[in-house]
């Protein structure tokens, strides 16, 4: 084994600080969640586990569990529904705003047609305005048509396309060669066929990379969801924490459930990044090579 | 009738004329090299003929249809890209079948036309191989492969071996050569090396500046070029240029006085194109191969600078008295040092350029 310089091993220390830092509050809400509600408060000061139970867990995913609270007031939250809720939202939202953008980050860098340039910046300027600003009529629009509380009304506004996702797009479209799109035209591709078939999988990769970042947006939005989609059909699971927080009564939360909820909340985009880390990672660095 | 006929086609960037009017004619089967220097607009005519590019004035018809405005599509051509253009997602098999999968060919037919055309390039073992597992000579073969896969009416080359080595540019050279007398389909092939255009054409058309400066099979334009561009362009290595100028000129001969020359006068016989006046300036050119040592009746004398030892032959660079440089194949081996004194004659009949840089050779 090669022996670490005092530098190296300077570096080391401080990345596996950082490490635990980062890790610290997921190991506690996993903690508390794998507690019994008895035994929080009484070992809140020890990190390791002091008792484990699947009994939270099983409770806010509507399944029977041994673990009965008394104090509740409302109707139990079904975190099973809101993980679906989720899934689906995001499912959409990301899959839609992708398609949607690249079909015009392509048009935008490929394509020529009168005002593109013109178009494309009042794209960029549309970037600049704060989200914040477009909550309410955007809100109005989804009431006035009916979609209070539907999929519909609460992807309405990221499906179609998103200035960054545009542009992202855009840029790399307009780096790769396009001697592909004249070749596929010359063997009698369609403008759509040049596109689904040379066109977007080179781009793989920062295709790979643009969902990873929209799937972490959409899976942690929290404000649309919460003004539009507050049925719990629909609602999300960020939507549904927020409500099971507010179920309980001030100052006792139940604590367990919510950190069970959270971990549950946590999976999802766990796994996605295990999965496509490594396709970023590859994608950095076939990008480099001709 | 022509296969290809391509008439006063102009192209217009913005302001800029980069063709000209431009007329070409090619008969099936046959290959034409359009060589110049870069900038020359080479590459834009023949993207014009692909319909990559606009034609801005002038028709240009295939097998008898106009096919000025169609789609790249319908003009049943293929193309061959400087960059190969391999599509880099999909194996060779799926790029040599683009085409056929595009046009929902039956899968049997694909697999078939694929596999012949692999066999005909030497590429069967590769067809699972993604473009970038390929080496640049097998890429290019692919690239080929995507080509004659649809049998088209006219191949494209657009300077398809400048990507690849030396040594490789050779092999690929004589494999286009083998495969135009396989298939016998009519190739228009762009490049800028004046090598690749000699071996290769049936007819090389020297474009610059937008415009042809002379079309001819490769020994026409290499014993009659019409102007000092072409016979500077043409040949390698390049024919020597000697300013001089007329003494007494005549239908079948022309007395000139040369300052690199070693006597007075010398006498280039003629036919000349047109009566020549004494005092006009001309310019002597002189292939190397043209050129031999010559003690005896020497008519330029000129320093060696090196000379390099082919095997075979000797390439001597020197320069004239008037410090024109030149160049003179030698059949033989010569050990000449630099610095020395050597003394030329030249056989045959030497091109001489008017002052307008026109031969006046017929």
């Amino acid at each position: 084994m090669t022996k670490l310089s005092p530098q190296a091993f300077l570096g080391y220390a401080i990345l596996a600080l950082f490490v635990v830092l980062s890790l610290l509050p997921l190991w506690m809400s996993l903690k508390i969640g794998l507690s019994y509600p008895t035994d929080v408060f009484g070992d809140a000061e020890r990190l390791g586990m002091t008792s484990l139970t699947f009994g939270n867990v099983l409770r806010v995913m509507g399944l029977p569990s041994d673990i009965q609270l008394t104090a509740f007031r409302a109707a139990p939250i079904d975190f099973t529904v809101a993980l679906r809720n989720s899934l689906i939202y995001t499912v959409l939202t990301v899959t839609g705003q992708i398609f949607f953008s690249a079909l015009a980050g392509y048009a935008f860098a490929r394509m020529r047609f009168p005002g593109r340039d013109l178009l494309f910046f009042a794209f960029l300027a549309a970037a600049m305005i704060p989200g914040i600003v477009l909550f309410i009529p955007n809100f109005i629009l989804v009431k006035d048509l009916g979609l209070l509380n539907t999929f519909a009304g609460m992807v309405a506004p990221t499906i179609l396309m998103t200035p960054f996702a545009v542009f992202f797009l855009r840029q790399f479209f307009m780096t790769a060669p396009k001697e592909l799109d004249e070749a596929a035209r010359l063997e009698g591709a369609s403008a759509f066929q040049i596109f689904w078939r040379v066109a977007l999988p080179i781009q793989k990769g920062p295709i790979a990379t643009l969902a990873i970042l929209l799937t972490i947006n959409s899976w942690n939005d929290f404000f649309w969801p919460f003004l539009v989609g507050r049925d719990p059909d629909v609602r999300v699971m960020a939507v549904a924490l927020a409500d099971f927080i507010s179920q309980t009564g001030r100052g006792t939360p139940d604590w367990t459930g919510l950190m069970a909820a959270v971990t549950l909340s946590t999976i999802p985009v766990l796994v996605m990044l295990v999965v496509f880390g490594r396709q970023i990672v590859e994608s950095l660095q076939t990008s480099g090579m001709k | 009738m022509s296969f290809l006929s391509i008439d006063r086609v102009t192209k217009q960037f913005g302001i800029v004329q980069v063709i000209k009017g431009v007329s070409i004619e090619a008969r099936k089967g046959e290959f034409i090299v359009f060589v110049g220097p870069s900038g020359c607009g080479k590459s834009t005519l023949l993207r014009m003929i692909a319909g990559l590019e606009e034609t801005s004035g002038g028709t240009i018809a295939i097998d008898g249809e106009d096919v000025t405005h169609a789609d790249p599509a319908r003009r049943h051509i293929a193309m061959v890209f400087q960059s190969y253009a391999l599509f880099p997602h999909l194996n060779v098999f799926d790029n040599i079948a683009f085409g056929m999968q595009i046009k929902k060919v039956p899968r049997a037919e694909i697999r078939s036309r694929v596999e012949e055309a692999a066999r005909i390039l030497r590429i069967e073992p590769l067809l699972d191989r993604k473009p970038r597992q390929l080496s640049g000579g097998q890429r290019q073969r692919a690239a080929i492969g995507r080509a004659i896969v649809r049998k088209p009416k006219i191949f494209l080359f657009d300077e398809p071996l400048s990507n690849l080595d030396a040594e490789l540019r050779t092999r690929m050279r004589v494999e286009i050569a083998r495969l135009h007398q396989a298939i016998g389909a009519t190739m228009i092939y762009v490049t800028h090396d004046q090598v690749e255009a000699m071996t290769l054409a049936d007819r090389i058309v020297v474009l610059r500046n937008g415009l042809v400066e002379q079309t001819g099979s490769p020994s026409e334009l290499y014993d009659r070029p019409r102007n000092l561009f072409v016979a500077g362009f043409l040949g390698s290595p390049r024919m020597a240029l000697l300013p001089a100028r007329v003494i007494r000129g005549g239908p079948d001969q022309l007395t000139l006085s040369c300052p690199a020359c070693t006597g007075p006068e010398i006498d280039v016989p003629g036919p000349f194109r047109r009566e020549v006046r004494s005092g006009e300036p001309v310019t002597l050119g002189l292939r190397p191969e043209t050129l031999r040592w010559d003690a005896a009746d020497p008519m330029l004398t000129v320093r060696v600078e090196i000379t390099e030892n082919l095997g075979g032959s000797t390439l001597v660079h020197a320069t004239t008295s008037d410090h024109q440089a030149l160049i003179m194949t030698a059949a033989e081996r010569l050990a000449v040092t630099p610095g020395t004194l050597m003394p030329l004659s030249f056989g045959g009949h030497p091109h001489v350029f008017d002052g307008e840089g026109e031969t006046l050779r017929p």
